[in-house]
């Protein structure tokens, strides 16, 4: 009963890490999205910001009935406490593409490491919407990555530099659910999950350039 | 931040309400790549459940006819 407990808990904070950090990005997608550099990249911004706030309600609920055992669907009105730093931060264009993209494509890494692990299981059920819809938001950010990349001035060493801030804090984390015993120890990620290597891996290669991120 | 040193390419959007009905062109995106301009179309234009969307780059379109001007370029 006491480790149950324990997975409880290791898996509710995951839960709302997960929740927390959507939440926040939906509602920085909405604030500083309405202000982008062109009506489409606007438009498809506040559509996603439902679409993020829908999945953090979703993990909240989740959340909520692992705590209490039954589905409890109460109005969310703040994060927990557990986003990021460089997510909560976000207020211009550049650190929302940065943040989106770091954000999902650590998401997709780590979720697809769950529900690869837990087939069939509450865990892939919660999450396989959540995953699809998730991938066109780091289509979306990634493609706004290379833009800004390729883009002229000082553009390609801002957004570098945003980019490390948001992606020091989701290496941290990921580093730390990678080497959860209490996660691994119930099979509810695989041992070797290498989710870091994974997400670096899956990032463009051009964000490795020291010549942008350091360019003044 | 600007577009000038990246190319951005006009897409039709064209789709299908429900089952049977004709494929209609619901409008258009700019984007800058295929992939783009595919959550573009899938996020923008969101007013309905589609059953079916396409999106089709516009240099691919062959034109059959083309649209003559009303005043035409007197040639002296």
């Amino acid at each position: 009963m006491m480790n149950y407990t324990k997975v409880n808990a290791e898996l509710i904070t995951l839960i709302e890490t997960i929740a927390d950090n959507k939440f926040i990005l939906g509602d920085r997608l909405v604030e500083v999205g309405v202000s982008g550099p062109n009506l489409e990249g606007t438009l498809a911004a506040i559509a996603m910001a439902q679409s993020e706030l829908g999945h953090a309600r979703l993990l909240y609920n989740w959340g909520e009935s692992l705590k209490s055992g039954k589905g409890n669907k109460k109005d969310v009105k703040e994060q927990t406490g557990k986003a990021f730093a460089s997510i909560v931060q976000i207020e211009e264009w550049i650190q929302l593409i940065a943040g989106l993209y770091s954000m999902n494509t650590a998401l997709n890494i780590l979720i697809t490491a769950l529900t690869s692990h837990q087939r069939g299981s509450e865990i892939e059920l919660q999450f396989n919407k959540l995953a699809r819809e998730q991938l066109e938001h780091i289509l979306y950010s990634k493609n706004w990555a290379l833009k800004l990349l390729n883009d002229g001035g000082s553009i390609p060493a801002r957004f570098g530099r945003a980019f490390k801030l948001c992606e020091q804090e989701i290496i941290t984390w990921l580093k730390q659910v990678e080497n959860n015993s209490v996660l691994i120890e119930n099979e509810i990620l695989p041992v070797n999950s290498n989710l870091v290597n994974s997400y670096k891996e899956a990032l463009i290669p051009r964000l490795r350039d020291e010549e942008i991120i350091n360019a003044r | 931040m600007s577009d000038s040193k990246v190319q951005n390419y006009e897409y039709d959007v064209l789709s299908r309400i429900n089952r049977g009905d004709d494929l209609m062109h619901i409008g258009t995106v700019d984007a800058n790549s295929d992939e783009l301009a595919r959550v573009y179309a899938r996020y923008i234009y969101d007013e309905e459940k589609w059953v079916e969307m396409y999106i089709v780059k516009r240099e691919n379109m062959i034109c059959i006819r083309e649209v003559e001007p009303f005043f035409k370029k007197r040639v002296v």
